[in-house]
């Protein structure tokens, strides 16, 4: 799968990196392709362009916050999930992802 | 200056509580002659402490202070003899890394704080950290990770 992924934490920096990279990791594990977006307290990194979004399966939103910019992905299924879900459960997160997909297609 | 050396890694620290680590941290800091004001230090990372506790789980705590008081950027690491309470968090703190930046050092602490986080979610990455049996060991393994931030 061709997958989307943006972190955010309340404080802004930690949680926001290990959530991104945890979410990247299992997502990799499983073999699928994944670009995650951080929004912390240094700004929007590794933005998810309109062309990323065409060609993505869904997105997974990982965030205590509200998020910048969620309209980007009026197109695509969204998944929620809190940011200790993505860092500490992170394989069950994409399999969770993996077995939605599944059932619509 | 280098972020980190030798001098401000401690090994098997016999530290009891978040406020004895945060001290102690903040001596090798001002030791290696990397502050301008040690006491206005502490109060910059107590002052930021409070707005959040740094206890970022995983075993992990992050301390950090970025003020006029720090005349070169620095990274400290103590891993601890024994895990010890910290913040609200009801996570144990095994290791604490310390990062002290001058107040005109743009983004660099969120630099190497988002750096150190993306690496904490590896098991073998932490596991090279609390099993390493000497200072230049961790330099080593910390050098590979922040070195090239400025």
């Amino acid at each position: 799968m061709n997958l989307l992924a943006i972190t955010a934490c309340a404080s802004g920096v930690a949680h926001t990196y290990m959530a991104a990279e945890a979410i990247e990791k299992a997502a990799k594990e499983r073999g699928h392709q994944i670009k995650v977006e951080t929004q912390g307290l240094g700004g929007i990194e590794n933005k998810i362009t309109p062309e990323d979004v065409s060609k993505a399966d869904a997105v997974i939103f990982a965030s205590d916050i509200t998020l910048m910019g969620k309209e980007r992905f009026d197109s695509i299924r969204i998944f929620n999930v809190s940011v200790t879900n993505a860092i500490k459960n992170n394989v069950k997160v994409i399999e969770a992802v993996e077995k939605e997909l599944n059932k619509t297609e | 200056m280098d972020l980190i050396n030798i001098n401000l890694i401690k090994l098997d620290a016999d530290l009891k509580t978040k406020d004895e680590a945060i001290v102690f941290l903040s001596k090798l800091i001002n030791e290696d002659g990397r502050l301008n004001d040690y006491y206005e230090f502490l109060q910059s990372v107590y002052a930021r402490e409070l707005e959040i506790s740094t206890n970022l789980g995983e075993g992990i705590a992050m301390p950090h202070g970025k003020s006029n008081a720090v005349k070169e950027s620095s990274l400290a690491l103590a891993v601890l003899k024994k895990a010890i309470p910290w913040g609200p968090a009801t996570e144990p703190v095994k290791m604490v890394f310390q990062i002290a930046v001058p107040d005109n050092s743009d983004n660099l602490h969120l630099k190497i704080l988002a750096t150190l986080s993306r690496k904490l979610i590896y098991d073998d990455f932490k596991a090279q950290l609390y099993n390493a049996k000497s200072n230049q060991e961790i330099l080593d393994v910390l050098n590979n990770v922040v070195g090239g931030l400025s």
